[in-house]
């Protein structure tokens, strides 16, 4: 109640022009909705605001500036009075909307981080749940975590109290802030639109950072994506950084591919005979467990070397005898494992299988 | 956004088929057309991954549709049915964006008399030399990732960050399969 009367008091010390007795009129006939609506839960608060904006528009911003101020601003009382102490607000608020989507982001993937078991995946991960970050995005204000909700809350108004602080005057501008207030809290899953004092609140500087901060929060991504980005300040390093990431990943493709082909005279790798080869660092690495569940696709596609079995016939009927001691013939190897596949079908899939098993 | 294992399993797949299909139209190649085949068939397989939900993806395919001898080996990984599918949309896509592009070279060509003095950044405004640096690093950016040069600020990063992890995923594979194929051949 205290802020409450307050807050009336103080509306109709700074409101001469309005006319004192209609203004602490509409001011008292106000009071008891704002009560309904603070009353109303607080974490709705897209809900309370369609209803404030139900309201007139030119008391509705009224409302909105005080008692939603006195409500969550934390700021003490002489902030709802003074005025102009109100220009500090969005700076604060600037970090704190940020801190809070960043922590929300950072806090999904940590907690991936936390979840996965395995050190190599934590990064794909993280980076996988960034990508779910940006993508609900625009459904972020609609979160239930009281994180998010409370400074985009502080926002919205803060927003409002900026836009009328720069439409004190006539009417008719007051009511096309309004209209604006009110298609940015429909629109405002997409808009994230901070009005700062002094700057223009025309739709095209609106838009226009709308989309540098979406252009912002993406570098964000990027910057935690890319190693050692996150201590670099300014876009043109950061890009730098992410130039050099790529063109090195490009280049390992290129070496990787040269390698592979330096490695087997004819371009099909027989991923049985990378089975049944033993080797420890197949183990380790992470390559059985991506390659295992590819294992019965093989059967289909091997079908279509056909044509190539009577070459090699001879070669598969002497490879059950040669055992794994035999590492000269590096050309035939494959060929052959692949090939007794083939041949002997019943038998060799069944060999096949039950070493797979064992791995 | 699919796990990562998912990814490579996937892309593991399909480039194992696309090089026995490689193989099988052709034998007895050198290293350096083994070596193109390799990296095709696996850039073909990232790519068609993504089923053409990526402006990258699109444009990577339509470039390796766009050379005659990589044409129906593109044909044969992405299989006959997909094919159609993204080759209709790399279509509209390339159309959209070639008239994109002559537009925005007629633009500059007419603003390029005025703008010729001031393509050297002046000295006298730190924004404005920030604001050079970037877009430099952006046209770099551009001409890396596959399909950039279409693309808009916003959508380029988004393309960058899918491409990047694209990428580590076909070089985490590509290397298990190097390793592994290189111990099986030693061992």
């Amino acid at each position: 109640m205290e802020p409450n009367a307050g807050t009336t008091e103080a509306r109709s010390n700074r409101t001469p022009s309005e006319g004192d007795e209609v203004a602490a009129l509409e001011s008292l006939q106000f009071t008891d909705e704002i009560h309904r609506l603070i009353s109303a839960p607080p974490t709705d608060n897209a809900s309370s605001f369609t209803a404030l904006l139900e309201l007139r528009a030119p008391q509705a911003i009224q409302l909105l500036h005080s008692p939603e101020s006195a409500k969550l601003i934390a700021a003490p009382a002489p902030n709802v009075e003074d005025f102009k102490g109100s220009f500090h607000f969005p700076s604060n608020n600037g970090l704190i909307e940020r801190a809070a989507r960043f922590s929300v982001v950072s806090a999904e993937g940590n907690n991936n981080n936390n979840k996965s078991n395995s050190p190599e995946t934590t990064s794909n991960n993280s980076s996988a749940n960034l990508l779910k970050a940006v993508k609900s995005e625009p459904a972020e204000t609609e979160s239930s975590q009281p994180l998010v909700s409370v400074p985009t809350v502080e926002k919205r108004s803060i927003k409002r109290k900026d836009r009328e602080k720069k439409v004190k005057g006539s009417t008719k501008k007051r009511k096309t802030a309004a209209y604006e207030s009110s298609e940015d809290a429909e629109k405002l899953p997409y808009v994230h639109v901070r009005a700062r004092r002094g700057q223009a609140t025309d739709s095209h500087s609106l838009a226009e950072r709308a989309r540098r901060e979406k252009i912002n929060a993406r570098m964000k991504l990027l910057q935690e994506l890319v190693p050692g980005c996150n201590k670099i300040s300014g876009t043109a390093l950061v890009l730098d950084e992410i130039i050099n990431h790529v063109q090195s990943l490009q280049r390992q493709v290129e070496f990787l591919s040269m390698r592979l082909a330096a490695v087997n005279p004819r371009i099909d790798f027989n991923l049985d005979s990378i089975f049944t080869a033993e080797s420890g660092s197949l183990m380790e690495s992470n390559f059985p467990s991506m390659v295992m569940p590819l294992m019965w696709p093989e059967v289909q596609v091997n079908g279509s070397r056909q044509q190539y079995q009577q070459q090699w016939h001879f070669d598969a009927l002497q490879q059950p005898a040669r055992g794994r001691e035999e590492v000269c013939n590096n050309y035939i190897t494959p060929e052959n494992s692949l090939l007794s596949y083939d041949s002997s079908a019943n038998s060799a899939t069944l060999h096949s299988n039950q070493l797979k098993m064992e791995l | 956004m699919r796990p990562p294992s998912l990814l490579k399993q996937e892309f593991l797949k399909k480039w194992i088929m696309g090089l026995q299909r490689c193989s099988s139209t052709k034998k007895n190649m050198n290293i350096l057309e083994r070596k193109k085949a390799i990296k095709l068939s696996a850039d073909v397989a990232m790519a068609s991954s993504r089923n053409g939900t990526t402006c990258w993806s699109r444009a990577l395919i339509a470039n390796a549709s766009k050379d005659g001898n990589d044409k129906h080996l593109v044909e044969q990984i992405l299989g006959p049915e997909s094919e159609r599918l993204i080759v209709k949309k790399v279509s509209i896509g390339a159309l959209v964006c070639n008239k994109r592009i002559r537009s925005k070279k007629i633009l500059k060509r007419s603003c390029g008399i005025r703008r010729t003095r001031k393509c050297v950044p002046q000295v006298a405004l730190a924004s404005s030399i920030a604001k050079w640096l970037v877009r430099k690093r952006t046209q770099v950016l551009k001409s890396l990732i596959p399909g950039g040069e279409f693309m808009n600020e916003v959508c380029l990063i988004k393309e960058t960050l899918d491409y990047i992890i694209s990428l580590r995923a076909q070089v985490d594979v590509m290397r298990s399969l190097a390793s592994a194929s290189e111990q099986v051949n030693h061992s």
